[in-house]
């Protein structure tokens, strides 16, 4: 592939082999509902919590191919820990560290890069996450300390989390064309106003924790709070979106995982003295179908990642991405189910997890019917 | 004190695909293709004791193989994994060696780079699995060698201790630097290698030699210096007549429990 | 033509005042090849200090000769010792061949002796046999088993090989075999000090079954799933007074922390009676390391698994399942084992 160095290739390696010594054995208890907290915390000490963060940061200074790659090696064996993953690094370090200060960057950004704590990073209230004129969660200075108040929903990460970065609204009232009045705030898991409801029970992407905030009179110190005040929109919107490449990265490698051990059940289910593969021209031609969208999806993932090396905006792209991964996964893994028969719906064969984390694509961090409305006004 | 390592690692074709290799009925010869190559996986456990020794006492450690040009890709690996410099030894003339020929090689190569207070290797290759070179690379280098460790310590300057595991225990020497210890998968745990050395292998030193860069006797290098000769290659291939046992769990208990009574 | 060697050595090891299996069955081996030339002998030789007792045992297993080599330094294994002795022991008796078992001595010793004769060494065969051109030809695995390849050794002298216990088939010898007995004294100068010192030596507990004479053999694979039912396989072992072996994947996994009891092709081979493996796939390092056994169960809930093609019995499911089977059976009056 053009985007293969030899530097890349060894890292592929490293991370095929994490993924599968350390990933793999965890994957029946993250579908229990586990989360994965020691794994993330060796990802860290490995940088890769780091790879798209600048060294000054204390990141790896890589960049955003590096960062696919490592998503679809992670993904091929779990895309709810390819998830996690992007959640623990460029979700939360990724979104903040430009906008910590100094000291912010060590009390939080490097500690989180090492993986010794762990960030959660959620805005998203009843109201919807992109209506932040009708957020209700508010800080108030008291003081020299924040008085933070009211509670949030589909809140991933908030029960593991160490340190939560959260959207409040610091204004009298957050201005409905700017959209200024929100700003960001680490507020400590250990902050005795600070509570976590009911954790959902959903149907993909079990790992990962998503339930209600409560926030209660929480007391932070004034330099917890990061980034210009008011003006704290723009880190969720210019950062966020284009990080849904991401998402495209994982949704990839799922997506080749899923394919591959269907190719070998297909290959090695010999009835007849034949595979099935060899007698069933409509099989191998599903495959072939489901092969070119894949490679094809490939060059998108990998070109966009490209671009965003580059400096480009890549806005756009990262919704494409988003919104036609769901769509590809969700496609490939219902087709390999079928592929495989009665036994593609049992979770042992361990293809059915990939179909119903595909659902959670068209849904997490964003919901793609809005995203694609959002496309249509920058088209 | 600080130590002078040097680890020897052999890349072979990945273990995780013996099972496909296949012999070409018409050329007698082994069919390799699409299997890549890694580093044999007790050499990586070598690998790791350098860099512990290294992290405790200082020094330096250097990979040394002697193989095709292709095995830059390991050497690349061996350097990201935390080596200082590499070196390869590649050229047709030392190619086809046994293991008498490639220890000698090996040793020529050590020597013209320089003195090490130690040269570790892992105790047998995924491929050959013979585990003769550690012990014939001391012997070609006249220095005590050990093979089988399981634990190995600087105990000064110019000794180090070493477990060996035998059969029935584990015996402790004390080794006279420098010598040559070939080590037991059960030694360590091979760290994975943080994403920061990938990046910074380019870096550092790996200089591929030829023959003609070192002093080698043609007596005892290549086909002329092995041996041992290899001639015909078979793949074995068992098969039974199988007869399943089928039933309820506590049948099939039964059934195997019947046929344990045979044999009590 | 016909074969032309005139000697076969055989190195002696000792365990509890008794040579090893392994002579037995390269002595078996040796004596067939041995039976393909004209007056070629087959001979022991002991290292030590004191081999009285030793080289009369030896001598009873049928060699033509017995080689004492004696000398204070050889009392205990040290390899530099060793190979100085039995280098002085073949310039002065130019044997055609000498042969080791692959213990880990063995393993160690024998390409140090090849590299200071300069001679050539099969490592680890699985037969030995006349081939064409009337050479002894030394088959090897290579690959994890997958390939064996021939090994000849055409020109340098004594031809070399290990072989590992358990591979090759040992008869029983006569009891009133006799032997010449040849005493030699190697040359070990005071004033060399060998740079290798043994400074202790810890036992490690041995099984209550040694796994290479049980006439049952459990054997675990990853598809065992946990630690716990690697605990339940040892219960179920010591209820039957079977030996458990394992794979790779278990001393990887660290149910198991040493390989001693590892069954495959840089482990153990075992022939018992029967060989009984739960979770199992076997890849054919592993087979490699059993095929021989009696009669071969294999529980593996991989209906495809590789091992049912060398198995007589296949149970597809899964192994935990059965195990606790039979342990409740065990515990049940009728099937009280002789160690309950």
């Amino acid at each position: 592939m053009w985007y293969m160095t030899e530097e890349r290739e060894m890292l592929v390696k490293m991370l095929r082999e994490f993924a599968e010594k350390e990933i793999r054995p965890a994957v029946p208890e993250m579908e229990k509902g586990a989360y994965p907290r020691e794994l993330l915390k060796k990802l860290g000490q490995l940088g890769l919590l780091g790879l798209v963060v600048g060294e000054e940061y204390g990141g790896s200074g890589e960049d955003w191919i590096s960062y696919g790659l490592m998503l679809e090696e992670f993904a091929k064996v779990s895309s709810t820990f390819a998830l996690l993953t992007d959640l623990s690094s460029d979700i939360t370090i990724g979104l903040i560290h430009k906008y910590c200060t100094p000291e912010q960057v060590e009390m939080f950004v490097k500690p989180a890069l090492r993986g010794d704590i762990l960030l959660s990073f959620y805005s998203t209230e009843p109201c919807g996450i992109f209506n932040v004129s009708e957020y209700e969660t508010r800080a108030v200075l008291d003081g020299d300390e924040w008085v933070i108040n009211g509670g949030k929903i589909f809140s991933t990460n908030s029960d593991v989390a160490d340190v939560n970065i959260i959207a409040c609204v610091t204004a009298d009232k957050v201005d409905p064309v700017t959209q200024e009045g929100i700003s960001w705030f680490a507020i400590p898991a250990s902050d005795p106003g600070y509570s976590v409801g009911h954790i959902e029970n959903k149907l993909g992407w079990k790992g990962s924790h998503t339930g209600q905030v409560y926030l209660n009179d929480c007391r932070v110190p004034r330099n917890y709070q990061i980034g210009p005040l008011n003006k704290g929109v723009p880190l969720l919107t210019a950062n966020l979106v284009p990080g849904y490449c991401a998402y495209g990265a994982f949704a990839l490698g799922s997506m080749e995982a899923v394919f591959a051990k269907t190719k070998g059940y297909l290959q090695g289910r010999i009835q007849g003295g034949k595979s099935l593969w060899d007698t069933h021209q409509v099989i191998r031609n599903d495959m072939a179908n489901m092969w070119i969208l894949i490679e094809n999806f490939r060059g998108a993932v990998f070109s966009a990642l490209e671009n965003r090396n580059r400096g480009e905006n890549i806005f756009n792209q990262a919704i494409g991405l988003k919104v036609e991964g769901e769509k590809l996964m969700e496609h490939v893994a219902s087709q390999c189910i079928e592929l495989h028969g009665g036994v593609g719906t049992v979770y042992e064969t361990g293809i059915e997890r990939f179909y119903r984390d595909a659902k959670m694509l068209s849904v997490g961090c964003g919901s793609n019917k809005t995203l694609v409305d959002l496309l249509s006004y920058f088209i | 004190m600080s130590l002078k390592i040097a680890v020897c690692i052999k890349p072979v074709p990945d273990p995780e695909c013996y099972d496909r290799i296949t012999i070409d009925p018409i050329k007698k010869t082994l069919v390799r293709k699409d299997i890549p190559s890694v580093i044999s996986s007790a050499d990586k456990h070598a690998l790791e004791l350098a860099v512990q020794m290294r992290e405790r006492h200082d020094g330096s450690i250097s990979v040394f193989s002697m193989a095709p040009p292709e095995a830059r890709a390991q050497l690349l690996e061996a350097l990201a994994f935390g080596a200082d410099d590499a070196y390869l030894l590649s050229d047709r003339r030392v190619g086809g060696a046994d293991t008498l020929a490639t220890s000698y090689a090996l040793s020529a190569l050590i020597q013209h780079v320089g003195h090490y207070d130690m040269i570790l290797l892992g105790n047998e290759s995924d491929d050959g699995a013979t585990a003769h070179v550690p012990s014939q690379l001391g012997e070609w280098m006249s220095l005590p060698h050990m093979t089988d460790a399981v634990g190995v310590r600087v105990e000064s300057d110019s000794a180090v201790l070493v477990d060996k595991e035998f059969e029935t225990g584990i015996a402790r020497y004390r080794v006279q630097l420098p010598c040559v210890i070939a080590v037991r998968k059960t030694i360590n745990d091979v760290r994975y290698i943080p994403v920061k050395n990938f990046f910074a292998a380019k870096r550092k030193p790996l200089t591929v030699l030829g023959a003609d860069d070192l002093a080698l006797d043609n007596a005892y290098i290549g086909l002329n210096g092995s041996p041992t000769k290899p001639g015909e290659l078979i793949t074995p291939q068992y098969s039974r007549n199988t007869v399943p046992i089928e039933g309820t769990d506590e049948e099939i208990a039964q059934a195997i429990i019947d046929k344990i009574k045979i044999y009590m | 033509m016909g074969l032309r060697i005139k000697s076969i050595w055989i190195l002696a090891e000792q365990c509890d005042g008794r040579v090893t299996r392994v002579f037995n069955e390269l002595y078996t081996k040796a004596r067939e090849i041995a039976s393909q030339a004209d007056g070629c002998r087959v001979c022991g030789v002991l290292l030590g200090r004191d081999l009285d007792a030793f080289a009369a045992t030896v001598a009873k297993s049928g060699v033509d000769t017995v080689y004492c080599v004696e000398h204070p330094k050889l009392e205990a294994y040290q390899c530099d010792y060793y190979v100085k002795a039995i280098k002085d022991l073949v310039e002065k008796f130019s044997p055609d061949a000498l042969w080791m078992g692959a213990s880990v001595m063995g393993a160690e010793l024998a390409p140090s002796v090849a590299a200071a004769l300069r001679t050539g060494l099969a490592a680890h065969c699985v037969d030995i046999s006349v081939g064409k051109d009337e050479q002894i030809a030394y088959m090897v695995p290579a690959f994890g088993g997958n390939v064996i390849g021939e090994i000849l050794i055409p020109e340098t002298r004594p031809q070399m090989a290990t072989v590992r216990a358990g591979i090759l088939d040992a008869k029983p010898c006569a009891e009133d075999a006799k032997a010449e007995i040849v005493r030699y004294t190697p040359s070990l100068p005071d004033e060399y000090v060998s740079p290798v010192e043994l400074l202790s030596f810890q036992p490690t507990e041995s099984p209550a079954q040694k796994l290479e004479d049980a006439d049952i053999v459990l054997c675990a694979g990853r598809g065992l799933g946990s630690e716990a039912y690697w605990e339940k396989l040892n219960l179920l072992g010591r209820k039957i007074n079977a030996a458990v072996g394992y794979t790779r994947c278990v001393v990887d996994s660290k149910w198991a922390d040493t390989e001693c009891n590892m069954i495959g092709t840089s482990g153990k081979s075992v022939k018992p009676k029967l060989y009984l493996g739960f979770g199992v796939s076997g890849a054919t390092h592993h087979v490699c390391g059993m095929s021989k056994s009696g009669t071969i169960i294999s529980v593996n809930k991989d209906s495809n698994a590789k091992i049912f093609g060398i198995s007589d019995y296949k149970v597809v499911a899964k192994s935990e399942r059965i195990i606790d089977a039979m342990l409740a059976s065990y515990a049940e009056d009728k099937n009280r084992t002789r160690c309950d």
